[in-house]
């Protein structure tokens, strides 16, 4: 918190040490947005990164710096795969972003990527709030208190969210005959 | 509202640091057979966790890096467009109205005044001082270039730091075990059957971790093997760290001394009846080197003593305080297999992953072995089956081999 409010306040020696501590977890909730594999998400990283340095002098220190930053990760994350998946439909409405290298897609792993690729694209249709919830609490771990305090919310609000957030991902998952067939769903 | 609509966060939450209680479990087991969506939510975690460790190699420096450099780059730019602007204005007050004298005077002030400005501006804006700071002139010429060219340059300028980053990065690994799913099919054992029982009895007994072998052709399966850990206090593993360390150590020094280079220069270096100078280890280095075999050997007497909270906490100390060390890596596995033995297949996976994602080749073969294993014990019937063809690619002549051929249907 220390190092954080030093950044926020200009020490440059802090922003740095801050944004070598911040970036790996940033990282992660780029990736989980995005996809790890996709071109666009190292570049969204840095965007996060950049965005970060931008909204440094704001931070107030009202919550963990992680959890600003990993806002700060998400919020840029959506909108650049929201512009991406804009192009790219414009392009050529065949194109699926999530994409992974040849001989990375066993069936195990092909399961995950359906997966995760249900949960991004849930992410686009959420509401912010809703979708941020879901998102640190599915790529991060994060529990209810750590998403209560990363976005300065309720702990009850933040529960609502996730609930939302649920009820979308449950319509998303019986639209999906897959994905229901192998959580024992009825369609 | 539906039962189902009250979803148990705090349960779920419980259940990935491994602290639910019987009757947590019950309530946990009741909601999710009914809740595809909480289902969802822990393969996901499951998902992005794993994910995560596959992608622990991304360099982060770069990140960081060409993050500053962009950041450093918009405040010129910034700074630039203000002092155009002003310039543009003092040039529009001059023209047609000054006379010739009039309007040189006018721009020989705001010459002046450009100038004053643009050190001010680089003065006071912090990023830019950052951006000084991090990368000197140099960088700064070349931010003016390509990006990837700047971030290439930067990258190969800073290799120490890159070194520190990816230090870093090692120690803000995914932070909580996976929680991988139950298939719907085979509803999840009760808690009691995953945590309180002695280990549980499978068809094959794994073998007791122990240091990789050397795929072989002759080699075989040894059907008698303990499944319980081998007792060892000081493991082959920290055996050949250390022999390695001493290695690393004196391999320097088969430079250094003349006088005795007759002979030394015709041995090979690695020749173990060549004695050789050993130079002065850092004092520091060897004491944190220490350190973290006492703190693994102590974790390890709690793990055999079947303290497994007490030697899950002193895993999790070694794999924090002491990060990117062979000891850290080792407990990853150690930990899993001490979860997989306890019948808490979740913990165990996570563990068996993260060592995995670590790179470690001393216990991969056993690791890979085991988690296939969880896999299975967690009802993921297609991931362990691609768990099991991933190992049997890997050693075709493991003593796990055998194992997993039985489990694809392949014996």
């Amino acid at each position: 918190m220390s190092l954080a409010k030093a950044a926020a306040l200009g020490d440059t020696a802090a922003t740095t040490h801050l944004l070598r501590k911040l970036a790996p977890e940033m990282a992660r909730v780029v990736r989980g947005v995005m996809g790890p594999y996709t071109a666009d998400s190292d570049d969204a990283t840095q965007q996060a990164l950049v965005a970060l340095i931008h909204a440094l002098p704001a931070f107030r220190g009202e919550c963990a710096p992680a959890g600003y930053a990993c806002r700060i990760a998400f919020r840029t994350a959506l909108a650049v795969r929201k512009n991406v998946q804009r192009r790219r439909r414009l392009a050529d409405a065949s194109v699926d972003t999530d994409t992974f290298p040849s001989g990375e897609s066993p069936s195990a792993r092909g399961d995950a990527a359906r997966r995760m690729q249900l949960l991004r694209s849930l992410l686009e249709e959420l509401p912010a709030e809703q979708a941020e919830a879901i998102c640190l609490r599915t790529v991060l771990g994060w529990s209810l208190e750590e998403i209560a305090q990363a976005s300065g919310a309720p702990l009850n609000t933040v529960r609502s969210r996730l609930r939302l957030a649920k009820e979308a991902l449950r319509a998303k998952i019986h639209a999906d005959p897959l994905l229901a067939s192998e959580l024992g769903v009825e369609s | 509202v539906k039962v189902i609509d009250v979803h148990p966060e705090e349960l779920l939450d419980r259940e990935l640091h491994g602290v639910l209680s019987d009757e947590q479990r019950n309530l946990l087991d009741t909601h999710l057979a009914g809740c595809e969506a909480c289902r969802m939510e822990r393969l996901l975690r499951a998902d992005f966790a794993v994910e995560a460790s596959r992608a622990g190699e991304a360099d982060m420096q770069s990140f960081v890096l060409g993050a500053l450099q962009r950041a450093a780059s918009a405040e010129a730019v910034s700074a630039a467009t203000q002092l155009t602007g002003s310039a543009a204005s003092v040039s529009a007050l001059g023209s047609g109205v000054l006379t010739r004298r009039r309007l040189s005077a006018s721009l020989a002030v705001a010459c002046v005044l450009l100038i004053a400005a643009g050190a001010a501006a680089s003065r006071s804006s912090w990023v830019a001082r950052m951006f000084h700071v991090t990368f000197g002139e140099a960088s700064i010429a070349a931010s003016r270039g390509p990006e990837h060219r700047v971030l290439a340059r930067t990258r190969a300028n800073a290799p120490q730091e890159a070194a520190e980053v990816r230090s870093a990065d090692a120690r803000t690994a995914p932070r909580s075990p996976v929680l991988p799913a139950v298939a719907p099919a085979q509803p999840a054992p009760p808690a009691a059957e995953l945590i309180e029982r002695p280990p549980p009895v499978v068809p094959e007994t794994l073998p007791t971790l122990s240091p990789r072998r050397e795929p072989s052709a002759t080699r075989k399966s040894t059907g008698s093997l303990e499944n319980t850990y081998r007792p060892a206090p000081r493991t082959a593993r920290i055996a050949n760290v250390r022999a390695t360390r001493t290695l690393a150590a004196a391999a320097p020094s088969t430079k250094a001394p003349a006088a005795s280079s007759a002979a030394l220069e015709l041995a090979p270096t690695a020749d173990p009846n060549v004695s050789v100078r050993e130079p002065a280890p850092d004092p520091a280095r060897v004491a944190q080197q220490a350190a973290a075999a006492a703190l693994f050997e102590q974790a390890n007497r709690a793990r055999r003593a079947g303290k497994l909270d007490q030697a899950a906490t002193l895993y999790e100390s070694l794999q924090r305080d002491f990060a990117g060390s062979p000891e850290a890596k080792l407990s990853f596995a150690l930990s899993a297999r001490m979860w997989l033995d306890a019948g808490n297949a979740f913990a165990a996976y996570g563990a068996f992953e993260r060592y995995l994602a670590t790179g470690d080749r001393a216990l991969r073969e056993e690791a890979m072995t085991g988690r296939a294993l969880s896999l299975e014990r967690l009802g993921r019937k297609s991931a362990a089956d691609a768990a099991f063809a991933e190992l049997l690619q890997a050693y075709p002549y493991s003593s796990y081999a055998p194992l997993a051929k039985k489990r694809l249907g392949q014996d």
